[in-house]
């Protein structure tokens, strides 16, 4: 009788729980400081103001609102230990920097971001789970939590390492 | 810019043997070498981590450090902002917010604390520990609080896990686990000092400083100290041996990290506590007084082969019974633990562990020789993800339990040394599945076996006064504790919050107990008396109101059924181990918080539902009682100013809604308000 009532509490609870769902919402300020918090895990990883490449496709009108969000939530240094200051750029040439934001609908520069990210000595980063594997060491989601997702391919090619209690707590694909 | 040169420098350390490692650990500090380059994180920077995940990261769970929410147990994590909040003044009343937990206050500073049920004085089923260090008392198996050499300002998180985690932490963790975590000293700076006074004269004080010797070596100092009245109420049932004394206290801490090299870091505490309380005992209400000290070393190489992590510790401690003739325990614990935790697959992580220790008590509880036993142990946890959104973990853990006595006994004690020579061989295991099943939605279904170790008194007592004997028992088995729990946690964005429920079934074998059987008319020992089974629901949901009220309700129900043959025929019940009737049935805990700007106000109201509690009159063996306690609601609180040179003034108090409670067979508790003053710096 009480695994019934268990069983009855149990669905009436989640019957009154059911109906609220959560709305998709834009990158926010989260978005880049919890990039900015991972990048702080790397071996012997960065501290202080790196500027972030935020590489977007001229002809993806998604890409360039995306590349237009990014840039105006990192145009002051975002983070604390690691503080990440954003540059636009259409272009792999002019990519320079050793942490490469590839935005969402970049999809033609993704295998060629990567390649840039492994002369650069340093990796590509996403909000778009969709980058994962293709171009992007790391992607981070913070909606509906916070969600680090890890290409381990990529992070081989890139020779990323991060701190063992750190990548434990990460999901890799 | 991101230099990728520490990965040359990072293989070429990973070559070095381990042992030389070790080596290097055990020398001291002072051997260490430091470079001039910038240090790297290591062991767990709880304070990063939890700022990157939105939630509080544990290690207690498996061992793995994971998120709360991925945890395979059901466990809640206070924070230092639950801790302030709250008001409390001692680490108890602390986890009185946290649902499931059950706190007995009996004197103006013992308290009794367990998880799930199964309260009783000098409660037995819950292992305490401070950054892994077990702070649990083995002479008789329990945790005296105000020995707990801990500043409340100085504790990053207070993990408190629900069941058997024996499998990870050894005996003892039966009902339950609290880890308190203090800041680490290489990441927190984290200052403060404060006053406490209220009423009963009542004044506390802390110290706590943090401070870095250089980039490479944090450490942080603690000092505190505490004194109050005695409640003069009336005695409720409990016998009470002598004037009781004001309780008062002291304690130091000092927490050494040393980032070694880019890879490794050691650390080193020394503690210690003084303390002098009335304490209700078995026999009724005596004063106490405990001398702890501990020292601790810990090193931690992030290598290519996983995390591995070394422990050596001891702990001393001296307790006296005023008083009594059987009065005075010294008690030395050593613990060497070695382990290892690796992520061998993306989706595999496993940890192995081995443990060594000693265990020793000499003193009038016998007052010939000296009781002791070696542990050997050796355990692996597999933590398994075996899709995004669901994994499995499994520990099993196997220890080897030596006994020995050496020495000579008392007159009227029937063992011999060689019925003494036993060995104990048990296991215990974990196994939970987390499923999240949606964004919203985690379900998590477990299994546990974990074990109750019988005391060194309980082992060992050898007291021989006239014709009569009373003793321990060299045939004692551990107290089996197995426990099968289904739990869902349901986030609600629509209150900001979370609903989680939990039900759980839980079975003790071999419950043991002290004075438990009687050979004759003059003889009598500890021993096995029988099992005991629990089944309980928690309930508990929580929210914000926009960015200023937090609200959170908890319910638990519990019920105890007894299968003990705890009838000593001649004289009535060993009543100590009467769970069923101790245990309150209901639990409900209501909080409310506001915050806006400087201002803190909280408050926690609470209902204990009707329990009989145990007495114990000395002046009578053979007659043991029961004195029915009323239900009783309670209510702590606290309102705070912070000031923008960050002074904090605070009033609190607890057991607000009236006078005085009876909580226990001891005196009522009085009411108390507190007035503190802090500041950080």
């Amino acid at each position: 009788m009480k695994f019934k009532k268990i069983l009855l509490l149990a669905f009436c609870t989640w019957s009154l729980c059911a109906p609220f769902s959560l709305a998709h919402a834009a990158d926010s300020i989260k978005d880049i400081k919890t990039i900015a918090k991972a990048l702080g895990f790397i071996k012997g990883g960065p501290s202080g103001t790196l500027t972030m490449d935020i590489l977007y496709d001229p002809n993806n009108p998604d890409s360039v609102k995306h590349a237009d969000e990014i840039a105006a939530l990192t145009a002051r240094a975002v983070g604390s230990k690691v503080k990440l200051e954003g540059r636009k750029t259409a272009s792999l040439n002019s990519a320079t920097s050793q942490v490469i934001f590839i935005t969402r609908g970049a999809t033609s520069l993704y295998n060629s971001a990567l390649q840039k990210a492994v002369q650069n000595k340093g990796l590509t980063i996403s909000t778009d789970e969709a980058c994962l594997e293709i171009g992007c060491v790391l992607v981070v989601k913070t909606k509906p939590r916070v969600d680090i997702l890890l290409s381990t391919k990529a992070a081989e090619q890139t020779n990323t390492e991060f701190a063992a209690a750190f990548s434990m707590m990460i999901k890799k694909r | 810019m991101i230099s990728k040169s520490y990965k040359h420098i990072s293989n070429a350390d990973n070559n070095v043997p381990k042992a030389k490692h070790l080596l290097l650990a055990a020398v001291s500090c002072a051997a260490l070498c430091f470079t001039a380059a910038p240090s790297h994180a290591q062991s767990i920077d709880f304070t990063s981590m939890e700022e990157l995940f939105g939630e509080p990261v544990t290690t207690s769970a498996t061992g793995k450090p994971q998120r709360m929410s991925e945890v395979p147990v059901t466990m809640e994590i206070l924070t230092q902002d639950d801790i302030r909040r709250s008001g409390a003044v001692n680490l108890a009343e602390a986890l009185r917010q946290v649902n499931g937990v059950n706190v007995i206050q009996r004197t103006e500073e013992q308290y009794d604390v367990s998880i799930r049920g199964y309260n009783q004085s000098l409660s037995q089923r819950l292992l305490v520990l401070v950054n892994g260090r077990q702070v649990y008392l083995d002479q008789y198996g329990y945790t005296n609080w105000n020995s707990i050499p801990v500043q409340m300002q100085e504790i990053r998180q207070i993990e408190v896990v629900k069941g058997p985690n024996t499998a990870l932490f050894g005996f003892n963790a039966v009902n339950g686990v609290i880890n308190i975590v203090t800041y680490n000293p290489l990441y927190d700076d984290e200052s403060s000092v404060g006053v406490t006074v209220g009423t009963g004269d009542y004044f506390k004080g802390h110290f706590v400083h943090s401070f870095k010797l250089n980039d490479k070596i944090g450490t942080r100092i603690s000092v505190g100290g505490l004194r109050s009245d005695t409640f003069d109420n009336d005695f409720n049932s409990a016998f009470a041996g002598s004037q009781l004394v004001q309780p008062r206290s002291q304690s130091f801490n000092i927490d050494t990290i040393a980032q070694v090299n880019d890879q490794s870091q050691l650390r080193i505490e020394l503690s210690g506590n003084n303390n002098e309380a009335p304490e209700l005992i078995d026999l009724g209400v005596v004063n106490s007084r405990y001398k702890t000290r501990a020292a601790k070393v810990s090193y931690e190489v992030d290598s290519d082969y996983g995390l591995i992590k070394a422990n050596l510790y001891k702990n001393f401690l001296d307790w006296k019974v005023v008083g009594f003739q059987v009065s005075e325990a010294e008690n030395e614990i050593l613990v060497a633990q070695l382990e290892n935790t690796i992520q061998v697959h993306p989706d595999h992580t496993v940890r192995v562990q081995g443990e060594y220790r000693e265990n020793e008590l000499s003193g009038t509880f016998q007052p010939n020789g000296e009781i002791s036993y070696q542990v050997f142990a050796l355990s692996g946890m597999w933590n398994w993800r075996i899709r995004d959104n669901l994994s499995w973990t499994n520990a099993v853990r196997g220890d080897r339990l030596v006994l020995d006595f050496n020495g000579g006994f008392t007159s009227g004690n029937p063992f011999t040394l060689e019925d003494y020579d036993q060995t104990i061989n048990e296991l215990s295991y974990n196994s939970g599945l987390v499923w999240q099943a949606t964004d919203q939605d985690t379900f998590r279904l477990n299994t546990a076996r974990g074990l109750e170790i019988p005391s060194l008194i309980e082992f060992g007592f050898d007291f021989t006064f006239g014709p009569f004997f009373l003793g321990g028992s060299p045939r004692l088995d551990p107290a089996v504790v197995t426990n099968y729990e289904l739990a869902w946690d349901r986030q609600i964005d629509s209150i900001d919050g979370l609903f989680r429920a939990a039900a759980f079934y839980n079975r003790t074998q071999d419950v043991k107990a002290v004075d438990a059987v009687s050979v004759g008319l003059t003889n009598r020992f500890s021993d096995n008396i029988g099992d005991s089974s629990s089944f309980g629901i928690e309930l508990e949901v929580e929210g914000k109101l926009n960015d200023k009220i937090n609200w959170g309700v908890g319910y638990i129900y519990q019920e105890i059924n007894d299968d003990l043959e705890n009838g000593r025929s001649e004289i009535g019940l060993t009543a100590n181990k009467d769970f069923e009737g101790r245990n309150p049935q209901h639990h409900v805990n209501l909080e409310l918080g506001y915050t806006d700007g400087p201002w803190e106000a909280d408050t926690l109201v609470y209902y204990v539902s009707s329990s009989q509690e145990f007495v114990a009159p000395p002046a009578s063996l053979g007659t043991y009682l029961f004195e029915d306690i009323d239900s009783y609601v309670g209510a702590n609180a606290r309102v705070g100013y912070t000031f923008d040179n960050d002074v904090t003034i605070a009033a609190h108090g607890q057991q607000l809604l009236r006078p005085q409670t009876q909580t226990s067979v001891t005196p009522d508790i009085d009411r108390r308000l507190f007035f503190s003053v802090s500041t950080k710096f």
